[in-house]
């Protein structure tokens, strides 16, 4: 039988794969998630830094948490109805997973005074220093305004990008 | 309104346990209201993907929301206690849910799960999911620099 070419071989290495797991879980009896239920219990994580973490635990794992759309549920999670245009907009600047990761996270943290604060924050010393006001303890609490704040900045970047990349030619 | 409400249904797990239960409260899982519907109610129902211990549960679960005597905060406090389960029986459940598309049952296990995981370390995690970790010391590496701030 021809092996697959490897454009192809994804599926079949999932096929494989899933094969492999439902042969150990007949053997050690340990219940395994496909990629559809496991995007069913990451839909109800709504912190950023979980879904992160989730990424790091296996290859499947992170090919699920990277589903923008789950990114997409933690950002718009104060609107009650997402306006429409936002998707769009934040799809063609680079997904809702960069927009939570580069921007809206580094909003979010506590402005505590660790060394390890991301470029990204300090790119912009015009703006005003991370509102001292959220509470470090518990999770963060923010809203709309956080994240049309990060949506200006992440558009912000890729059209300074875009004229950088102007410039050059 | 039909009689649907006195029709009972009998269901009968992988190992052969055979339960009965009110139609009006069964066809809360999809699989079996499209059974019925489709008029292919086999006597009894039999599931093979769920064993009689997790369809006990299903099954209590079922009962409960399908009172409609019972507020939604009474619902709700049941709920709080139902999830209060080793971490390898809400798995379980999960899969039952997703076999028998009970949608309600489903969110309440994925949330419960969702919640304990914001507590874990990715060890933890690999641990009460039953993961096993396919990355390389280098691949995990890298997977946990994607997102620094994450661990911090």
């Amino acid at each position: 039988m021809k092996r697959p070419l490897a454009v192809a071989g994804d599926s079949n290495m999932n096929k494989k794969l899933k094969q492999e797991e439902e042969e150990m879980s007949k053997e050690a009896e340990a219940v395994l998630l496909d990629d559809n239920l496991l995007t069913e219990v990451l839909k109800h994580v709504d912190d950023g830094r979980t879904l992160a973490s989730a990424a790091c635990v296996s290859k499947q794992w992170k090919r699920t948490a990277h589903d923008d759309q789950l990114w997409e549920l933690i950002c718009t999670k104060h609107y009650n109805r997402t306006p429409l245009q936002l998707r769009t907009v934040v799809l063609a600047l680079g997904g809702f997973r960069r927009l939570y990761s580069s921007y809206l996270w580094p909003l979010l943290k506590p402005s505590s005074s660790s060394s390890s604060s991301p470029p990204t924050v300090s790119a912009w010393p015009c703006l005003p220093p991370a509102p001292a006001a959220v509470p470090t303890r518990s999770k963060a609490r923010w809203g709309k305004d956080e994240v049309n704040l990060s949506l200006s900045l992440l558009s912000i970047k890729y059209f300074e990008k875009m004229s950088f990349n102007n410039r050059g030619k | 309104m039909s009689s649907s409400e006195e029709r009972k249904l009998i269901l009968k797990s992988s190992d052969n346990e055979e339960f009965v239960v009110k139609e009006s409260s069964a066809v809360q899982c999809l699989t079996i209201k499209n059974l019925v519907e489709d008029r292919c109610v086999s006597d009894p129902i039999p599931l093979a993907n769920v064993d009689s211990k997790i369809l006990a549960l299903v099954i209590e679960f079922m009962e409960k929301h399908a009172e409609t005597t019972l507020s939604n905060s009474e619902k709700k406090e049941f709920d709080v206690e139902f999830v209060k389960k080793p971490f390898d029986d809400l798995l379980e459940l999960i899969l039952a849910a997703n076999y028998l598309d009970f949608r309600e049952l489903m969110d309440v296990l994925c949330n419960t799960c969702a919640k304990q995981m914001e507590n874990w370390s990715v060890e933890e995690v690999r641990e009460k999911f039953n993961i096993q970790n396919d990355y390389t010391v280098e691949e995990e590496k890298a997977a946990r620099a994607e997102n620094p701030w994450a661990f911090e």
